[in-house]
């Protein structure tokens, strides 16, 4: 099957982009023959980094003069015209699966978001994703070609992946391209460091709604940042504007896969855990023995999280040797 | 001055975190799940997007009307009334009795068609519902109306008439637009945004006003669309050791010493 | 000459440790309330006169300790546990009171599956000993809505009352015998015995004593065999509430005794049940047990339901999920903060009993005033949860939006005067105008017309027992 990857080089969560599309492409299409990957970057970026990060075999690097979606929709309109790929593969984070799935109607083909692994039968393509708010898990069958596929975040990047090396390679110029957006140019906007540390850190500590006060939320962070952890926390902190935006962990926010996780106060409903269950090792802190948390947990406190949070900040911290 | 038409589309959907670990049954044969006897909501993402379009009402230099809209059987109409308390000035159902868990296309193009029978300037929706997750009926709505469309929006604004702002999350921060009508804007992680609640009085006030429901042929196949071949529980259990202890001190120093110390040291 | 704040912090520091005496001015703020204050703390007002500290105690003679340096020095004392109240209980009328916080003393003394009964400290979680007893077969019968949270002492204190109280009884037909501590420092014990007519009932002085007698440190409770296997559900939806109260008193008066009967009417139905209630009361019923009194109670409640046409049963799925979802978390209780908090919608609840004449009178009553008399209500409504031979409880649900007011004008503007309503119609009708929240500080003005001629009986006890005033100024006792 004919593929193409698709890769936003002008946002800073690249790398994860590429290690999951690349982890993809070597678990589903390892028999397909090599692949193309297109990467939309900007002035300010470094090339000779960004070639390195392709997927597959073959890459065009295409310069863009601006970063959203409807401008890369129109671009890519316009690119593949005629274009023969059976397969268009999209990161599965915000740009990525607006993109499958716009780009797929353009083109007359078919798109599902968030898919976790396909299977090629014959005239149909079965694609494996979690729906039911992450309690299920459905194979859904397209058939209509091109297929656009975004991919469910936080894939298995630690595998091993093969390095690539980029075979053929091509530039395009696209900063004169006038048609772009109809939105006209927005304003971005960074916020520091987003949600990207999160999705990279090696140990989370996670607070849900079970700490019930943005006082109690601010000292967990404290004490995450003193234990050495990255700070996430669910959708209701998140709502409640106790912690920004990009700190959410589950389907709606960031998908950690950490070695090791810590959830304070969560319940775990299938949402938030999609957030965390890529984690080696979770541990469960919670007053609640029935919250279905505790079952998904590999190891669990059932007491009051602030004290066993404060101690165990305490014992992480007398230990020299860490971070 | 020419109001101003909103379209808000929502759905109602199970409160799926209701569901008892051993309710979730998949019936082989229809691949279902039975989910009718869960608390019913409006969509997380949709209730945020109705709060949005009450508060851009409210904030508007000049006149606007609000449209709510929604798919589905008359268990829809409980909201759609509270909506009309709420001061939307039309309530539409497009009556259907068709499976919607996974046909963003047909639940689209059914949008797309009533907005080019009733014209809207703005569609607000949420970006995604639970059951089906697809995560596409905003963005396809877009493409068959030929609009623009703006993802993940966190915040619209009327900075003067005909022009908006929209704010929306991106991977690495926030985009900030300035744009003219007509938009689809797919509303992603708002916060502070609960649904306001009206007052007996208020809805007491529309006990008269009906819902307008439309049949609404929901093409079985639009597009190519894709067809559900298997559904399958994903069971997430580990080992869920618990850890002994007789304070909260003790605890934290066995779990400490038996399980942390030597992933810490490792990391 | 009364003691000065810094000095009672100092002494306190003298009996407890500077560890178990918390003078941070956060927790003092957040401990002068209770829920029924919520709308005030959730916008970071506090209008109530701070403690001098909220004070840590792990064990009875502490608690002694602490008591007789209050009632010597004439200081409030605030008992607490696991601060679910609802009432104003917990709110620190007097200035420099002391908080004495029993959470700490929570330790399961025993668990007595022959003679049927357990012994815990005050602090112990209901829901900790309730799953320790289930893990071996058992169970306490008692089932608030606030068991995650809720500690024995407190529940004792309040008189509290569980969803299968029809089976169960309320906390004081499960409480066999308990310990608690006096003003002037006397430990009294009352022992576990089946029953006795040794004179009056003692431990009816201190359960539901709200922490304005004595401190309550430790409890026994009777047990149950847990056989969950054996309930059957049931529910129906219904035109009216007088049909549903008829239902129940027929259930009661034959002789059965399901765990669970509860009425909704309309308008609370449809906050909990609108994904199948269309509008209708409901009623719902469960029969737990041996398995053959399960089966017979059920059928008997079939049988006396068919005898009312208009009643139409639903599937007993849609009960099952509303039961396996009953309980309120840490994480409901904030989702709700934030609820509140964005949309200035904010529901309480107030329960009152009566017999089976005058119930359905009270509720029609209470229930058109608050429509009419208070501005901004989105939800008026109530259900019966808890019925007895010779009558039920109605507990109304009263949500608003607190429109065009400051945060400490919200409990004049709305919550008080829907409580007056309600004790007015409650008392002119000849109800009670507390049926298990506690008397708290908001009822605490009616509390002689409650009680009429036997206030005497009340007010003696509070003479005898807290001569100097000194336990929880304003609660259940006037002055």
């Amino acid at each position: 099957m004919k593929y193409t990857v698709v890769l936003n080089g002008c946002s800073r969560n690249i790398y994860s982009q590429a290690e999951e599309t690349a982890s993809f492409v070597a678990e589903n299409l390892g028999s397909a023959p090599p692949g193309r990957c297109i990467l939309f970057y900007s002035d300010a970026q470094n090339k000779e980094e960004l070639i390195a990060l392709s997927p597959a075999e073959s890459l065009l690097l295409v310069k863009v003069k601006q970063r959203d979606p409807e401008y890369y929709l129109s671009l890519l309109t316009g690119l593949l015209q005629n274009d023969t790929s059976s397969l268009y593969l999209f990161p599965g984070d915000l740009c990525g699966s607006e993109l499958a799935i716009r780009l797929a109607h353009r083109l007359g083909g078919s798109s599902l978001a968030a898919v976790e692994k396909i299977e090629e039968d014959g005239e149909e393509l079965h694609c494996y994703k979690t729906v039911y708010s992450g309690y299920l898990r459905a194979q859904l069958s397209l058939r209509q070609k091109p297929y656009c596929l975004s991919i469910a975040r936080g894939g298995d990047t630690r595998r091993c992946r093969k390095a690539v090396k980029v075979l053929k390679f091509e530039e395009l110029d696209a900063t004169g391209f006038e048609k772009g957006s109809p939105l006209g140019e927005p304003e971005y906007e960074e916020e520091a460091n987003g949600g990207l540390e999160l999705e990279e850190a090696p140990f989370i500590l996670v607070a849900g709604q079970g700490v019930n006060s943005r006082e109690k939320i601010t000292r967990l962070k404290e004490i995450a940042a003193e234990m050495g952890a990255t700070f996430g926390v669910s959708r209701p902190v998140a709502m409640s504007a106790w912690a920004p935006l990009h700190s959410l962990i589950g389907v709606s926010g960031v998908i950690t896969r950490p070695q090791l996780c810590i959830a304070v106060g969560i319940s775990g409903a299938a949402a938030f855990f999609a957030g965390i269950e890529k984690s080696k090792y979770i541990v469960a802190v919670n007053i609640d023995e029935l919250a279905p948390l505790v079952q998904s947990a590999d190891v669990v406190v059932i007491d009051d999280y602030e004290a066993v949070l404060e101690e165990l900040c305490r014992l992480i911290k007398e230990q020299p040797s860490l971070p | 001055m020419i109001a101003m038409n909103i379209l808000v589309c929502f759905k109602v959907t199970p409160d799926l975190d209701q569901l008892p670990p051993d309710g979730w049954e998949v019936d082989r044969a229809a691949l279902t799940v039975e989910t009718s006897f869960v608390k019913a909501m409006i969509n997380p993402y949709d209730e945020s997007a109705l709060e949005l379009a009450l508060r851009f009402a409210e904030d508007a230099p000049g006149p606007v009307k609000l449209t709510a809209l929604t798919v589905g059987d008359r268990s829809a109409d409980r909201y759609l009334k509270m909506l009309y308390a709420l001061k939307f000035d039309r309530a539409v159902r497009l009556e259907t009795g068709a499976d919607l868990r996974f046909t963003p296309e047909g639940i689209a193009a059914a949008i797309a068609a009533f907005v080019s029978r009733n014209p809207h300037q703005l569609i607000i929706m949420g970006r995604q519902s639970g059951v089906g997750d697809n995560a596409a009926t905003p963005l396809l709505a877009a493409e068959k109306l030929g609009w623009p469309c703006i993802a993940h929006v966190t915040e619209i604004r009327s900075l003067q008439e005909d022009l908006l702002k929209v704010r929306a999350q991106a991977d690495d921060g926030f985009l900030s637009y300035a744009a003219r009508p007509p938009l689809v804007a797919a509303v992603g992680n708002v916060p502070h945004a609960y649904l306001r609640v009206p007052t007996l009085k208020e809805r007491l006030g529309v006990r008269e006003k009906k819902v307008e429901i439309v049949a609404a042929a929901l093409p079985a196949e639009e597009g190519a669309g894709c067809t559900l071949t298997g559904l399958d529980v994903i069971d997430r259990r580990r080992a869920g050791l618990k850890i002994e202890g007789a304070t909260p001190q003790e605890k934290a120093g066995a779990l400490y010493e038996l399980y942390l110390k030597e992933r810490l040291a490792k990391l | 000459m009364s003691l000065t704040r810094e000095q009672i912090v100092e002494q306190l520091v003298g009996i407890l440790g500077e560890d178990n005496v918390v003078t941070d001015e956060a927790v003092l703020r957040q401990s002068s309330v209770d829920r029924f204050r919520r709308f005030e703390e959730l916008h970071g007002v506090f209008t109530q006169p701070l403690p001098a500290a909220v004070v840590y105690v792990h064990s009875t003679a502490e608690v002694a300790e602490v008591l007789k340096f209050a009632h010597k020095n004439l200081i409030n004392v605030v008992p607490r546990t696991g601060q679910t109240a609802t009432e104003g209980g917990l709110e620190t009328a007097v200035a420099n009171s002391i908080v004495v916080d029993g959470s700490r003393m929570n330790k399961i003394i025993k668990l007595d599956t022959y003679n049927m009964q357990a012994t815990c400290q005050c602090g112990t979680p209901l829901q900790v000993l309730e799953d320790q007893l289930r893990a071996l077969g058992y169970t306490t019968g008692h089932s608030p809505q606030s068991k995650p949270l809720a500690q024995l002492g407190g529940l004792v204190a309040t008189r509290s009352i569980g969803q299968f109280s029809t089976l169960y009884g309320g906390i004081e037909e499960m409480v066999v015998g308990l310990e608690a501590v006096f003003p002037n420092g006397h430990i009294a014990r009352i022992k576990n015995v089946p029953r006795r007519a040794a004179g009056p009932d003692i431990r009816h002085v201190v359960i539901g004593n709200e922490g304005a007698l004595c401190f309550i440190t430790e409890v026994t409770v009777k047990i149950y065999k847990f056989m969950p296997e054996n309930n059957i559900l049931l529910g129906y939806t219904l035109d009216r509430m007088k049909t549903g109260f008829e239902i129940l008193r027929q259930v009661m008066v034959n002789g059965y005794r399901p765990s669970v009967a509860r009425l909704y009417d309309p308008e609370d139905a449809d906050y909990h049940f609108s994904h199948f209630s269309e509008g209708r009361c409901v009623l719902i019923f469960m029969a737990e047990g041996p398995k053959a009194i399960a089966e017979a109670t059920a059928a008997a409640i079939k049988e006396i339901v068919a005898r009312h046409p208009e009643c139409q049963e639903v599937d007993s799925r849609y009960i099952q999920v509303w039961f396996d979802n009953l309980n309120w978390d840490a994480s409901d209780v904030a989702e709700e903060r934030a609820e509140i908090l964005e949309t200035k919608n904010i529901g309480n609840t107030t329960e009152i009993s009566a017999d089976w004449e005058k119930i359905n009178v009270i509720y029609e009553a209470c229930v058109e005033r608050i429509r009419r008399e208070v501005p901004d209500m989105t939800l008026v409504g109530g259900h019966s949860s808890h019925s007895y031979i010779n009558g039920t409880n109605l507990y109304f649900v009263h949500y608003y939006n607190v429109v065009d007011c400051k945060p400490e004008e919200e409990l004049t503007k709305y919550h008080l005067p829907i409580k007056t309503i309600i004790v007015e119609e409650t008392l002119k009708a000849g109800g009670a105008i507390c049926h298990h929240h506690g008397v708290g500080k908001y009822r605490t003005p009616w509390i002689d017309q409650e009680h009429g001629s036997a206030y005497y009986i009340l007010e003696t006890l509070k003479r005898a027992f807290d001569p100097r005033g000194i336990m929880n100024k304003g609660t259940i006792f006037k002055g």
